[in-house]
């Protein structure tokens, strides 16, 4: 007789064996017995109370950019495409300490550059609720990216939780297209130490899962400081008090602020009414919600596509085919480099587009107007965060007499957290973003408008899905952002609003 | 580690070459002139074919190792080995997901550099990424620091006498960088395949930027060297500049006397004194030819060739490279408090030029002792434990007189020297004593030298080499030949007291020499005299 996280494990393999061919989720899976078997030890110590944590057996995705030694990790590039890491990334060590079960790697834009998974050598993740087969994609739904693997994981019940990677929307923006809830710490509060780097100043491990419960389960085991993370944030920091719990149910004193600023154009009628409804919801809590401004948000978008790219460029160049990785085997044109060959058969057209940018924005000749533009902007946005928050932030805890003035706001007019969208629309149809792309490839990056601001801020952001689901049964949902640092409120209301939405019998997916 | 002798094998093969180079030179400045002190700098300008003064404007940049147990940014050891690609950690080879870890004993030693050079340890700084593809350079960046380098300003006092230039001169600092080494590339025999070495990627390595201060190859190679000396005084880099574990980039200009900065070029990559001297020399005679053609000098990076001497174009400054410095992202700012600082400067030794000072002052040691002690990694430790209650002067002629001298032909080290300063201050103690004659206590030394451990009494008992001073013995035998003069014993009891020396041979006579003639002496003078 296997005991429950036996079970929980076979049925998680049943969905893959069920569903991957499909969706495309996984790239890499843990041999089954093993994972059965250990799945069967844990229960075992579940039954004597000796469980090792309470993911113990637990089935967990990785996305392909967290390093493993047991599986690869392919960051979904040909590039790394036989890569296997010579050590755990801490989230990983983490995990496995806890017992925690690595049930395989899973499926990302190449990078983690993208915003609709459809950029990877293993080719596209597609969505669940809507996947087309792999014979006839005219159907088929983004699952969103760059942690589309891990979402639609999640989302098809092939792990308990997945690990993503999010940098300016990557776990929250597959999280919102896939309906499941993807939760992005504050920058420092999880080891980056074996998460390949994409944009190190902006790259934050995330966690996606079904239920908030399950994301603040996981949250607890790996929000840990660590030595080999010099951006680590230390436990002074990472615990700060804002002096207020909230009883059962009851979010009374709590001030939502909602940015009017999120009210895009092109915003979708199911996403504004959820958007509006959970704002009702969490007035009927007891909190009070406040419109406010966040004048700086039309500068995000900018300033992360020079601050991303350009660090980018400088990331990937260790990829030159000489110590791990794909290497050319054209002999080097006369003149040319070992590496040119190897890059540009091995990095996609997303990649290269980027670390073209990347490099262009930090040549000498354009440092001053691009890069510390960008780097203005990105403090502009950040301070606009610090002025609308009651909570100081602890990386910036004394505000300037500029800040005060100008935001002409006092302690009573700020608020704890931020109610915004997840993103703009409901998952996009594959082909229309693919032919979209094609004919401006800026297309696929202003879908990240909701989730950019936090990530330039390093604040803690959760999606969550929320209210009426769209035409063909998509999700909608929305955004809950916190001052830095303050991951507990974050997923605190977040828990109170998607219980409450449950128990109110609206579609959770 | 070899001792660097002032008149080495070596200078005297500097000095060959340095002379096969002035012979292309219009002018030949006396070597001579150099080393004599001046209490006001000579002219250091220089005299063309056509008799036009030119003036030199040279600024260096130094690359020195430091001395820490492990790389700058990861555990991996920075000592180098034998066995190529052993001493490489992931973060080393730049395996995707790994970060960088500052090494704060780096820190620290860049901040006990800085203090060394009167710098400023600025509170905060940070490190930038340098882009550029080589094989040897894993990451496809260098951390440095560009934008906000660890310290600004300072300098470093070059003294005539003692560091060999023949007048004082004071060469500013412009900046301190803490910058990643890069790893090797050895182009195999085939000519095709390149094979990369990590052993020394990633080695923490200070860059010291000099002013244009110096006016010529003399000054910056005697420059070097103090910097060098400073170095190793202070433990920031025990690495020696012809060792390869320094490297040198030099700028240098030539202008007409009292007239405008020139165009100045940049000679990259220079890791001998010899070779820096050459390459100086050469390039202040190539732009001074070009100039009295009238034709300009182009800003460029040249290169050195050591086998012929000449510098050469690598490339202009049309194609320079674009680096792409931006700051590190995954390196937080280099926060540094005045107590961080202040713990670093009650640890550094005693300074450089007031030590010198000491040891002439205190110990009495010559100009020459002095720089011999202070050229040789822990050889003024060394001295000052064998002079510790015994005479300074003495103790230095038999550290460098014979213990250096006798090493140096074994081809050792003082590090490799088997011989423990308290022995070698036993020995001194049984020449004083004499219980032990000097060319005796010479022969013992060889002994130790070569191995024997035995305290130095001991190796003389075995060999027969002490000398018979048993006090009661005689005592005796001086009573007996004083009774035997009596007349003569009363002359110096009158007051004669020289006639003391004729007791003194009497006595050698009979101890056929093994007697120690100051003890008899003494000896005598008590019986005789009374004296205590």
């Amino acid at each position: 007789m296997a005991t429950p996280t036996a079970r929980y494990v076979s049925r998680c393999l049943a969905s893959i064996k069920e569903h991957n061919a499909a969706i495309n989720a996984m790239t890499h899976l843990a041999p089954a017995s093993q994972l059965v078997a250990s799945a069967d030890e844990a229960g075992e110590r579940w039954k004597q109370g000796r469980q090792r944590s309470a993911l113990d057996g637990f089935p967990i995705a990785i996305k392909a950019n967290i390093c493993t030694t047991d599986l690869p990790t392919t960051c979904g590039s040909k590039m790394l495409e036989r890569f296997t890491s010579p050590f755990d990334a801490t989230v990983v060590s983490l995990l496995r300490k806890s017992g925690a079960l690595i049930v395989g790697k899973t499926n990302m834009d190449e990078f983690g550059m993208g915003s609709a998974n459809l950029h990877s050598v293993h080719g596209p993740t597609y969505n669940p609720l809507s996947a087309g087969s792999a014979n006839d994609r005219s159907t088929a739904v983004v699952a969103g990216g760059s942690s589309g693997g891990s979402a639609a994981a999640v989302a098809s019940g092939m792990c308990f939780a997945a690990l993503g990677s999010d940098t300016g929307g990557s776990v929250r923006t597959p999280a919102a297209y896939t309906g499941v809830i993807g939760f992005k710490p504050s920058y420092g509060r999880l080891s980056r130490f074996g998460l390949v780097a994409y944009a190190s100043s902006l790259d934050t491990i995330g966690i996606l899962a079904r239920d908030v419960d399950a994301v603040r389960t996981v949250y607890e085991i790996l929000a840990q400081p660590d030595q080999n993370d010099p951006t680590s944030l230390a436990h002074s920091t990472s615990k700060p008090s804002h002096g207020r719990r909230f009883s059962s149910g009851n979010l009374t004193g709590l001030r939502v602020g909602v940015p009017q600023e999120y009210h895009v154009e092109n915003l979708h009628p199911a996403v504004l009414a959820a958007w509006s409804a959970a704002a009702a919801r969490l007035s009927e809590l007891g909190a009070t919600v406040v419109p406010i401004s966040l004048p700086s948000t039309r500068h995000a978008l900018p300033a992360y596509y020079v601050i991303a790219p350009a660090e980018a460029s400088s990331n990937l160049a260790k990829y030159d085919g000489i110590r791990y990785g794909h290497r050319s085997s054209d002999p080097p044109e006369k003149g040319a480099p070992l590496y040119s060959a190897t890059r540009t058969e091995a990095f996609g057209a997303e990649v290269v587009r980027r670390i073209m940018l990347g490099t262009f924005v930090l040549q000498a000749s354009s440092y001053t107007s691009y890069y510390q533009q960008a780097q203005k902007l990105r403090r502009l946005v950040q301070r606009d965060f610090d002025r609308v928050f009651r909570l100081l932030n602890p990386l910036h805890p004394t505000p300037t007499l500029h800040d005060s003035v100008a935001s002409g706001a006092d302690e009573a007019t700020r608020v704890d957290i931020l109610l915004t969208p997840s993103a703009t629309s409901p998952a996009p149809r594959a082909a229309d973003l693919a032919a979209k792309t094609r004919a401006a490839p800026v297309a696929e990056c202003l879908a990240d408008v909701m989730t950019v601001p936090a990530s330039l801020a390093g604040l803690p952001a959760l999606a969550l899905p929320f209210g009426e689901p769209a035409q063909g049964g998509l999700p909608v949902g929305v955004q809950l952002l916190g001052q830095f640092g303050d991951d507990e409120t974050v997923l605190e209301v977040a828990d109170l609003l998607i219980q409450r939405h449950t128990a109110a019998g609206a579609n959770s997916f | 580690m070899r001792l660097l002798f002032p008149h080495s094998p070596q200078r005297s093969f500097r000095a060959t070459a340095s002379s096969c180079l002035h012979s292309l030179k219009p002018v030949l400045r006396p070597r001579a002139l150099l080393y004599r002190h001046l209490s006001t700098p000579p002219s250091l300008l220089r005299t063309s074919a056509s008799g036009k003064e030119w003036e030199a404007v040279i600024g260096l940049e130094v690359h020195a190792q430091l001395s820490t147990t492990t790389k700058l940014f990861s555990p991996a050891p920075a000592a180098p080995s034998p066995s190529p690609n052993t001493r490489v950690s992931p973060i080393d080879a730049a395996f995707p997901g790994t970060l960088p870890l500052l090494n704060p004993a780096c820190v620290k030693l860049a901040i006990a550099t800085a203090l060394a050079l009167s710098s400023t340890v600025r509170p905060r700084s940070s490190f930038d990424r340098k882009h550029y593809f080589y094989g040897d350079s894993p990451q496809g960046y260098q951390i440095t620091q560009v934008f906000d380098p660890i310290a600004r300003g300072g300098e470093l006092k070059v003294l005539g006498e003692l560091d060999g230039i023949g007048y004082d001169k004071t060469v500013g600092i412009s900046q301190l960088q803490i910058e990643q080494d890069s790893g090797k590339s050895v182009h195999a025999d085939d000519g095709v395949t390149t094979l990369v070495d990590l052993n020394r990627a990633g080695v923490g390595v200070l860059e010291i930027v000099t002013e244009p201060d110096l006016r010529s190859a003399e000054e910056s190679v005697a420059f070097l060297k103090k910097l060098q000396r400073l170095l190793w005084h202070i433990g920031a880099s025990v690495a020696e500049m012809d060792e390869g574990s320094w490297r040198c980039d030099v700028n240098v200009s030539v202008r007409p006397v009292n007239g405008p900065l020139g165009t100045r070029t940049e000679i990259k990559h220079l890791m001998k004194f010899t070779s820096i001297k050459e390459a100086i020399d050469y390039e202040i005679d190539r732009q001074m030819a070009l100039l009295e053609r009238n034709q300009p000098v182009s800003p460029e990076t040249r290169g050195f060739d050591t086998r012929t001497g000449q510098t050469t174009r690598l490339r202009s400054k049309e194609d320079a490279v674009d680096y792409r410095v931006f700051p590190d992202p995954d390196l937080p700012a280099l926060v540094l408090n005045a107590a961080e600082i202040d713990a670093v400067a009650r640890s550094l030794p005693e300074p450089l030029d007031t030590r010198r000072e000491r040891l002439r002052e205190q110990h009495k040691l010559s100009i020459y002792q002095v720089a011999v002690l202070m050229d040789e990694p822990g050889a003024v430790e060394y001295f000052e434990s064998v002079a510790r209650g015994r005479e300074g002067k003495k103790a230095a002629n038999w550290v460098i007189g014979e213990l250096f001298g006798w090493l140096k032909m074994r081809n050792l080290g003082l590090r490799e020297s088997p011989v423990d300063p308290a022995l070698l201050g036993s020995l001194m103690d049984l020449v004083e004593s004499g219980r032990l004659s000097g060319l005796r206590a010479k022969d013992a030394l060889h002994l130790m030298i070569d191995g024997d451990t035995r305290p130095p009494a001991d190796i003389a008992a075995a060999n027969g080499w002490t000398q018979d001073n048993d006090a009661a013995a005689l005592e005796l035998l001086c009573d007996e030949i004083v009774a035997q003069h009596p007349e003569t014993a009363d002359k110096v009891r009158a007051g004669k007291t020289r006639l003391i020396k004729f007791f003194v041979g009497e006595v050698m006579k009979r101890t056929k020499g093994k007697s120690n003639p100051v003890i008899v002496a003494t000896l005598l003078r008590k019986k005789l005299l009374g004296d205590e």
